[in-house]
């Protein structure tokens, strides 16, 4: 049972008697800007701890390697709108779709649906950071230095060419000489690191860091989703870690992990990384279901429906993602009994997904909706989710996915699934949370086109690759030939793929001009119920003025109007914080966070140049591992804070 | 918005030990990460047994015991002084006392990695002789790089303990440090138990 904080009483007059003064907040935030302002100019940039400004770059980065993705998928569609076209060859076409596939996966998906979580979690949950700023700065250096290797590789003819899945043998020492590979096993190792670092970052915040009173029952869903993607993280990236690892060291020092002439095994390639693999796809579609429940609450203007059941959907179809990686597999001669469980499996998790999407459905049916553009995203979610979801269930059926594996079945049933399933919600939390992240609404009748445009688009493009697959088109090949009957629906393909790239400018346009001539949005634009909107837009560095107090799951709705009851007594002097107990939020202790410094930067620099360098030479992770060692006791040599040993009165939020 | 006072921290302690330490949570799921990476490894090691008649592999002598065994004796005894440093850090003992159990902790984690090179030739084959080879080789090597990192932690707060100043959340992390150090050596004889043992047995 949570405990119970004081609400103001609603009789009392409308004064500020019993409230604190805005003379005494004023002298609050003046401290805290003057102990938490990290300065401006290139350097304090480069050593920004900000739970923000990080996840700031994270979303800019990730969207420009979106972008980026977006023109490698354009060429793609230009090169197969029309028979044996010639516009791209078929060696810059392997790199094209293999640096498609693994800048959506790793560069963007993964890393942008950790961004938004590590920018608006700590502000719902109402404390001022992550709880290790400095270790989440490393993240974030990390996760760019590994994208910036696999474009420069690229632009360099040295892009990796053996798939997003790069299965050996293919991607072996033997078929695929040369360092191209190498450059795409290294860059999993960055995003994989900065992918755990996220993971570590959100799930100690939240659990240890929630404003008093937000028991774990009233935790919003977003929030919830993003520590159940965090977990799924912990025990999926481990086994690409292994398999990247092993891939390397086959390629560079003659191990024979994948080799089957000295007792390696093609398969074991196909397990690890599927066993990482599958639980991808769930780790990019939780959060995004906890964007929808957000939005969903939000524009109906009530608690979602069924709470508990969301949340303990969300954690099943997290434990039902780690048992499901064999139906990557089905083409291969496993045995048949557990290729039956998978495919149970496969279909149970349906069952998880439907109560989800039942309870929007209630949810909304029974509150008043708002069809903000916000809203628009959440509804083109469910009509493109269940349709992919629909062709899922059909592969999940052995003789059916045989019939289409590695043809444009499985191409349309994916991009049905992640577009929908992800870049839908996700567009739907820009249009919601921009006003929070920029102080300014985006334009919704530009919102509009924006959301037509890329509904359109997507159907437009990969519906007809269902009957291309049906027709027998298999999936990567560069051209086909005109007797094949192919030409009309790829081209159909093809003009959708312009109508997504117009419906991108649109969006890109809407951002730019927003940010300098958008309607200032206010605290709260959207008359929201969690704590995010308690705060000014954007949210000032320390996030909240003081720590709020939550008594329910909607704390902005069942507060009275325009109070908050909020914790006192933090120090002003230093970067302070408050510790809750794991379930019910009851507070245990104060916390300081650590200051900004240059050292993430340098020991991204130091351990990703040396992870580069073993691409080359076995010697690169000795001399990592040295420098790595050396900035290491730097990091936890520890910084003395000023008043060290001299017991006095310290600076408070209140005296 | 009006703001109420409802809570007044300013009470409240410093610092919190065990699962109310943010930090400890930090340090447990990295555990978790590292423990399914383990984990990993060691379903590798099997799937790659399948491809071989014998196992070892044919021409392959079984690993030898002796070292390993001591190894992971000391190891496992290790734990105790750490166990009773991380005892005294929670009463905020004298800090020349932590520190220098400390530093005899870090003894026992340099012999282990000493001893670990001599591992090496113990399992009787090479990380390019063949698959077997590799998945022991790695299991070894990954294991080797924590005795590394866990000594070198140990040695900063050992110093630390000496040199000063000292705060109070220090003695958090020497509480969180020895749950590492657990990790480390009780992972190890889960692994000892795979590449020494079990190919005896199994």
């Amino acid at each position: 049972m949570a405990h119970a904080y004081a609400l103001p009483s609603p009789n009392e007059p409308d004064d500020r008697r019993g409230f604190i003064s805005e003379a005494e907040e004023q002298d609050v935030r003046t401290r805290l800007e003057q102990s938490w302002e990290e300065g401006s100019g290139l350097y304090a940039w480069l050593t920004s701890t900000s739970h923000k400004s990080i996840a700031k770059r994270y979303i800019v980065t990730a969207l420009v390697f979106f972008a980026l993705g977006g023109i490698e998928a354009a060429v793609m569609r230009v090169q197969l709108s029309r028979p044996e076209n010639h516009f791209v060859g078929p060696d810059l076409y392997n790199q094209i779709f293999t640096v498609h596939g693994s800048t959506m996966m790793f560069l963007f998906a993964v890393p942008v649906m950790e961004a938004i979580g590590l920018y608006m979690v700590p502000i719902m949950i109402g404390t001022r950071n992550v709880a290790f700023p400095r270790l989440n700065a490393l993240g974030y250096w990390m996760y760019l230095i590994g994208g910036v290797l696999l474009y420069v590789a690229f632009f360099s003819n040295t892009g990796p060419d053996a798939g997003w899945f790069a299965y050996v043998p293919l991607a072996g020492p033997a078929y695929s000489p040369g360092k191209r590979i190498d450059i795409w096993a290294q860059m999993i190792t960055f995003t994989e690191i900065a992918g755990l670092i996220g993971a570590v970052e959100i799930i100690t915040t939240v659990f240890k860091q929630r404003a008093p009173g937000m028991s774990l029952n009233r935790i919003p869903l977003f929030v919830w989703s993003e520590v159940i993607m965090s977990f799924m993280i912990i025990f999926a990236l481990p086994a690409i870690v292994i398999a990247s690892g092993a891939l390397a060291a086959d390629r560079l020092v003659d191990t024979h992990f994948f080799n089957p002439a000295e007792g390696g095994d093609a398969l074991l390639w196909q397990h690890l990384f599927w066993f990482f693999g599958h639980p991808e796809v769930y780790i990019i579609l939780i959060p995004a279901l906890g964007m929808i429940s957000s939005i969903v609450t939000t524009f109906t203007r009530r608690s979602i429906f069924g709470y508990p059941a969301m949340v303990l959907s969300l954690i099943s179809t997290a434990f039902l993602g780690f048992s499901l990686w064999v139906h990557h597999m089905f083409a291969t001669p496993l045995p048949q009994l557990g290729q039956s469980l998978f495919t149970a499996a496969s279909a149970a998790i349906a069952i998880p997904t439907g109560i989800q999407i039942f309870c929007w459905m209630a949810t909304i049916w029974s509150g008043r909706p708002r069809y903000t553009t916000a809203f628009m995203f959440v509804i083109g979610f469910v009509l493109l989710f269940v349709l992919g979801g629909l062709s899922g269930v059909m592969i999940s059926s052995i003789p059916y996915d045989l019939q289409v594996h590695d043809t444009f079945f499985v191409v349309a049933h994916f991009h049905y699934v992640l577009i929908g399933g992800a870049v839908f919600p996700l567009w739907g939390a820009f249009y919601y949370w921009f006003p929070k992240m920029t102080g300014r609404l985006l334009s919704e009748r530009a919102g509009k086109w924006n959301f037509w445009l890329f509904f359109a688009g997507v159907n437009l493009t990969f519906f007809p690759m269902h009957f291309l697959g049906l027709m027998g088109m298999p999936r990567r090949v560069y051209t086909y030939l005109p007797e094949m009957g192919w030409g009309n629906l790829n081209l159909v393909s093809s003009i959708g793929a312009v109508v997504i790239v117009a419906s991108a400018i649109v969006f890109v346009g809407n951002v730019v001009v927003s940010l300098r001539g958008g309607t200032p949005s206010g605290d709260n634009p959207w008359g929201a119920s969690t704590l995010e909107w308690a705060t000014p837009s954007p949210a000032p560095i320390y996030n909240h003025l003081f720590i709020p107090i939550v008594n329910g799951r909607e704390p902005l709705w069942t507060n009275p109007p325009g109070e908050l009851p909020v914790v006192t007594g933090l120090r002003t002097d230093r970067h302070e914080g408050l510790i809750t107990s794991l379930m019910d939020a009851e507070p245990e202790h104060r916390y300081e966070f650590k200051q900004p410094t240059i050292l993430p930067l340098i020991l991204a620099l130091a351990g990703g140049g040396s992870i580069i360098v073993a691409i080359f030479t076995p010697w690169g992770v000795t001399i990592g591992a040295a420098l790595t060692l050396l900035i290491l006791f730097c990091w936890f040599w520890p910084t003395i804070s000023p008043d060290h040993d001299t017991p006095r009165r310290h600076p408070r939020e209140m005296p | 918005m009006k703001r109420r006072p409802a809570f007044d921290a300013a009470a409240l302690p410093d610092q919190g030990f065990s699962h109310h330490a943010p930090i400890w949570w930090g340090n447990t799921l990295m555990m978790m990460i590292e423990g399914a990476g383990f984990a990993i490894l060691v379903a590798t090691y099997f799937y790659i047994r399948h491809n071989f008649d014998t196992w070892p592999p044919a021409r392959t002598e079984l690993p030898a015991l002796p070292i390993p065994t001591l190894n992971v004796a000391i190891l496992v005894v290790s734990i105790l002084p750490m166990w009773y440093v991380a005892k005294l850090a929670l009463k905020h003992d004298k800090p020349r006392t932590i520190g220098g159990l400390l530093l005899l902790c870090v003894v026992f984690g340099v012999v282990a990695a000493v001893l670990r090179i001599f591992e090496f030739k113990a399992v009787h084959t090479r990380w390019d002789t063949n698959a077997y080879g590799s998945i022991v080789w790695s299991i070894l090597g990954i294991h080797f790089a924590h005795i590394l990192a866990a000594t070198l932690e140990t040695l900063i707060i050992g110093i630390l303990m000496f040199v000063g100043p000292i705060e109070e959340k220090h003695y958090v992390d020497i509480t969180v440090n020895a749950v590492y150090w657990y990790f480390v050596a009780l992972s190890w004889v889960a692994l000892y138990t795979v590449i020494f043992l079990l190919p005896r047995f199994l």
